[in-house]
């Protein structure tokens, strides 16, 4: 297995297709004629994020979107974990509960919103529920796949070196499902991210998806993409924090090729 | 410590029919002994070791080690040294050999002096802190056998351990691990495919029929062990392996007017 740091080219060239985004946008703004309405200038939106940055308000709503979608994945990763371990116990369960997973995963949760607008009100109950719900699926169904297809080598030696049951799962079966899992959660937590923010856009009273709409509504395009930025950055964050979790330590900014 | 395997037969359902794997079994295993268990290919010999081990119960007979009946796994008693090395890819290396101590509730600290110091006897000193993934495929079956041997067992129990090892490595391994054991004073099964492995490691090598197996012949092989690399070069080493591979032919069931042709087309 190989093993070698981010090439110093990385960062460069991730500021090139920045730098490009940013030309892009400017030529729309200029010869390419776009209306201000629909994609305002550089500077107005800068001059907009810097008013955001200076409200208490703003931080307020982006700690209520940042809360809902941390309670939405923390709630989704421990029950969804625990349901994927649960069902693949016995290869009934497996048969059972698969294909709930699946269909969980794929189905379009969001058909089921209203209900949770009509059970948890507008507020930040029905965003947690909802973002916990989508995010539980992907993770579920993965740890049921990672707990199912433990290599029966791992878990021979477990047996013929005198594990218990419990050592057996904790020792042996989690390491060997985690890198299955992991995905399973980093799945879960875009689907939280994306699923609480669109939740907030649809129907609330507070959040930075709140406010994101809010702007849109009143055709306050400069406001509405301040927000769409500190959403990014917001996103970025959580992103950064869930790579942090699942990144074994010594792995941590190495880029890994199976390659003998 | 003195292994007895009495009337040992093993049946088991695959696909809906029955399959006799092993049949009527009688061995016994004197302290510090090696033997080798030759045999076709499904003649049941890892089976066996299997129940040797506890990982399987027999559908008849009985083994016995010391006073008690193998009825489940237990390292201490007998060790395992499977074929494919097994070794758990997230643990590095001094974890990987102490891992059945972990399981046996071996604090900390003693079970790292314990790893390292079967690392030593193993030449992987230096590699403790690696991963698996990072070592070749011999270093990786002496890690291993150094795992087995951090239970400090009655047995050893080794399945085919140098069958995925390119023939230089084999020999090699084989010669410093066949070291290790007799210093050891390790009692040994070694299931094998392999004549000259089982001449050069062991003090007796049983041979089994095809399915179902059975105990067709033993061989005793007299040279004291450990033996050198060059024993495999002496007349004796070519008369035993001329005799076992008559053996193994007949138990594969073909004739000794086949056998000759073989061995005159050779």
């Amino acid at each position: 297995m190989k093993e070698h740091k981010n090439s110093p080219l990385v960062w460069p060239l991730r500021a090139l297709g920045l730098g490009a985004l940013l030309g892009v946008w400017a030529f729309g703004n200029g010869p390419g004629g776009i209306s201000p309405l629909v994609l305002p200038t550089i500077p107005r939106v800068v001059e907009a994020l810097g008013e955001a940055l200076s409200q208490f308000s703003t931080y307020e709503a982006a700690a209520i979107t940042f809360g809902e979608i941390l309670a939405a994945f923390i709630l989704a990763a421990v029950f969804g974990l625990a349901a994927g371990f649960w069902a693949a116990r016995t290869p009934l369960r497996m048969q059972v509960f698969q294909s709930i997973f699946v269909w969980g995963y794929l189905a379009p949760l969001i058909l089921f919103y209203p209900i949770f607008i009509l059970s948890f009100g507008t507020g930040v109950g029905s965003k947690i529920g909802y973002g916990a719900v989508s995010a539980f699926f992907p993770i579920a169904y993965n740890s049921l796949r990672a707990f199912a297809t433990v290599q029966p080598t791992m878990l021979k030696v477990a047996k013929a070196f005198g594990a218990s049951s419990f050592q057996t799962d904790f020792l042996i079966k989690l390491p060997s499902a985690l890198p299955l899992i992991s995905s399973g959660v980093r799945i879960g937590a875009g689907a939280s991210m994306i699923t609480v923010i669109f939740a907030e856009m649809l129907a609330s009273t507070a959040g930075l998806g709140y406010q994101l709409a809010l702007n849109s509504q009143t055709f306050a395009a400069p406001q509405a993409f301040a927000m769409i930025i500190l959403l990014m950055a917001l996103v970025g964050v959580l992103q950064g924090l869930v790579n942090l979790l699942l990144t074994p330590r010594r792995d941590r900014g190495k880029i890994t090729n199976i390659a003998h | 410590m003195r292994m007895s395997i009495n009337d040992v037969s093993v049946t088991f359902t695959r696909a809906g029919s029955t399959v006799e794997a092993l049949k009527d079994i009688n061995l016994s295993l004197h302290e510090g002994e090696f033997v080798a268990l030759l045999g076709p290919s499904g003649c049941g010999k890892s089976t066996l070791l299997t129940c040797l081990g506890g990982l399987m119960t027999p559908t008849k007979g009985e083994i016995i080690v010391g006073e008690s009946v193998v009825e489940n796994p237990d390292p201490r008693r007998a060790a395992f040294v499977f074929q494919d090395y097994s070794l758990l890819p997230w643990k590095n290396i001094l974890d990987n050999v102490g891992v059945g101590l972990r399981f046996a509730g071996v604090g900390k600290q003693e079970r790292r002096e314990r790893s390292q110091e079967l690392l030593e006897m193993m030449g992987l000193s230096q590699w403790g802190e690696s991963h698996p993934g990072q070592l070749s495929g011999g270093m990786q079956q002496r890690v291993a056998v150094a795992r087995a041997l951090a239970m400090d067992p009655s047995i050893l129990l080794m399945d085919e351990p140098f069958g995925a090892l390119d023939e230089q490595t084999r020999r090699s391994l084989g010669e410093s691990i066949s070291t290790v054991l007799t210093e050891n004073k390790q009692t040994v099964v070694l299931v094998t495919h392999s004549l000259d492995e089982a001449i050069y490691w062991a003090d007796r090598v049983i041979v089994m029929s095809a399915r179902p197996g059975r105990i067709m012949a033993e061989v005793q092989i007299r040279q004291p062990r450990p033996r050198p690399l060059e024993f495999i070069a002496q007349e004796d080493f070519a008369q035993l392996r001329s005799q076992l591979f008559l053996m193994l032919n007949e138990a594969m069931g073909h004739d000794q007017q086949a056998v000759s042709l073989e061995t005159q087309g050779a």
